[in-house]
């Protein structure tokens, strides 16, 4: 589980890897602030990772 | 007769100049019941009466004595509680910000002061402009939420306690106000209304404009707040369409793209009025066809979340790596998470985000606008500020939207309609809403019960 783009990954496991990095950036006490948002940034994580681009494709 | 309070920005403007009314009454009627309301709506934060009464009795002096007036001259307004004006604080819903004053006005408020118009205060707005519900009141309901982030605004300007006021939105934070209190929001283009001044959320996504009561006001306001400003970076340069003839001049036949990917996802009363709004509309004379988008609505929402979450996230870091104590539980949870979405995942979304405006621009080029509901349900509890759901696409895409009351449920809550128009093609749109608005005829108002 990790936070690179990778479509084959559930939205459980993008989950998983965003409560990680959060807990090394902030600390595991840390966690309980963030609960609020996991869901959704998790879901929008993965929801992006579906939409495969080409290099070549739009610039941002 | 109609009532001081009763009256629109228009209608206040008209008879300021033709001596019918004075600006004094008008400032003091309103501030009486922004007084009265005050323990229950609590729409406002600060309360400008030395400032306000001032400003009446000056604005009062030039229409005596022949001097010239701009088009809000002696017209109350509000500003949301994230914009400066000059020696009132702008706490943005944060403690550590009370109490220190403003040494300027935001581009906004200076522009609607030199029009004539007088701020009579901060409407209150929940904390940073994010999605921590406020404690303002619905005057609709009071178990139900005004929604936010322009929740004072919303309420206030529905309690008839100012005819204008200024909102802002980066999800959805003027259409839902307008919405769940049963007035007009008007979110311009991107970069069509200057934000200096006005704290930021999410720089790519924030937008300023109107809550008020009429599409005729909401053109007389973004007629004056429209314009380049070179404090602003992402402010456009394009020239500002007069836009007060298009409310004179309705379409004759507007084409209106009814959004059925948003009914599929409204509430069943929801779904029902808004196809009873295009059953009118068409009985009425608009040419209304059904448009389904070429991606997916959570597509949208995905990509707007990403965009707002760590664009929060930067602007907040220096503050949550400080002391986030003081901060509410909703926008402390996003702006420390969004410091871990990847930057791929941002510049993804930014990607996606261009290809969402290619494919949307070319849905618009058969119609004048598109129609949704504003919101996908009516106002909830107030644990809440509701579902941005089907306003924020517009704030991602950067689109001119507007919300008009058009409706009220058994349960005593209004329903909204929202219109979205082109790029920079505010006139249409307007053009659009006045003659919906016509059609709808919503004469409806919030009890007065405080």
């Amino acid at each position: 589980m990790t936070l690179r783009f990778d479509p084959t990954q559930s939205v459980e496991e993008v989950q998983a890897a965003l409560r990680n990095a959060a807990e090394t950036a902030w600390g595991a006490d840390a966690l309980p602030e963030i609960e609020l948002s996991l869901e959704i940034a998790a879901r929008a994580l993965w929801r992006v990772s579906q939409e495969p681009l080409e290099p070549s494709d739009v610039e941002p | 007769m109609t009532h001081l309070h009763d009256l629109t920005a228009a209608e206040a403007a008209r008879q300021i100049r033709s001596r019918q009314i004075s600006p004094v009454d008008l400032v003091e009627a309103l501030l009486t019941r922004i007084e009265r309301s005050q323990p229950m709506l609590k729409a406002f934060v600060t309360v400008d009466y030395e400032g306000a009464r001032a400003a009446a009795r000056a604005a009062e002096a030039t229409v005596a004595t022949g001097g010239e007036l701009g088009p809000l001259h002696g017209v109350p307004f509000a500003a949301k509680d994230i914009y400066d004006a000059a020696g009132l604080p702008t706490t943005a819903g944060y403690r550590p910000l009370e109490g220190i004053p403003a040494r300027s006005d935001s581009f906004t408020v200076a522009r609607l002061k030199a029009a004539g118009a007088i701020l009579v205060g901060k409407s209150i707005t929940t904390q940073f402009a994010s999605s921590d519900p406020s404690p303002t009141v619905n005057p609709w309901r009071a178990d139900r939420t005004p929604a936010g982030s322009s929740s004072g605004s919303g309420a206030g300007v529905a309690a008839r306690l100012v005819p204008i006021a200024l909102g802002t939105q980066t999800g959805g934070s003027i259409l839902r106000p307008a919405a769940y209190n049963g007035v007009v929001g008007l979110k311009p283009t991107y970069g069509r209304v200057s934000r200096q001044g006005i704290v930021p959320l999410s720089w790519s996504l924030d937008h300023a404009g109107p809550i008020v009561r009429s599409v005729e006001d909401a053109a007389l306001v973004l007629a004056v707040i429209a314009g380049h400003d070179p404090a602003d970076p992402r402010s456009l340069a394009a020239e500002v369409p007069d836009y007060l003839p298009a409310v004179r001049s309705p379409l004759d036949r507007p084409r209106l793209g009814l959004l059925v990917d948003f009914l599929d996802r409204s509430e069943p009363l929801v779904s029902a009025q808004l196809q009873e709004v295009a059953a009118k509309a068409s009985a009425a004379g608009a040419i209304v066809r059904e448009v389904r988008l070429t991606s997916p609505v959570d597509l949208y929402l995905a990509v707007h979340s990403i965009t707002m979450q760590t664009e929060a996230a930067a602007v907040h870091a220096a503050w949550i790596a400080r002391d986030r104590s003081a901060y509410s539980p909703r926008i402390k949870a996003s702006a420390m998470l969004g410091q871990v979405v990847p930057a791929w995942a941002y510049l993804h979304a930014q990607r996606l985000r261009r290809r969402l405006v290619a494919e949307t621009a070319a849905l618009h080029a058969d119609v004048d606008a598109f129609l949704l509901p504003t919101a996908s349900n009516q106002p909830p509890g107030p644990e809440t500020t509701g579902d941005a759901s089907f306003q924020a696409p517009w704030s991602l895409l950067g689109l001119p939207s507007i919300s008009l009351p058009s409706g009220v449920s058994d349960a005593g809550l209004p329903f909204a309609t929202q219109l979205v128009g082109r790029h920079l093609d505010e006139p249409t749109l307007l053009r659009a809403a006045t003659w919906l608005e016509t059609v709808l005829a919503f004469d409806a108002q919030p009890p007065e019960n405080w």
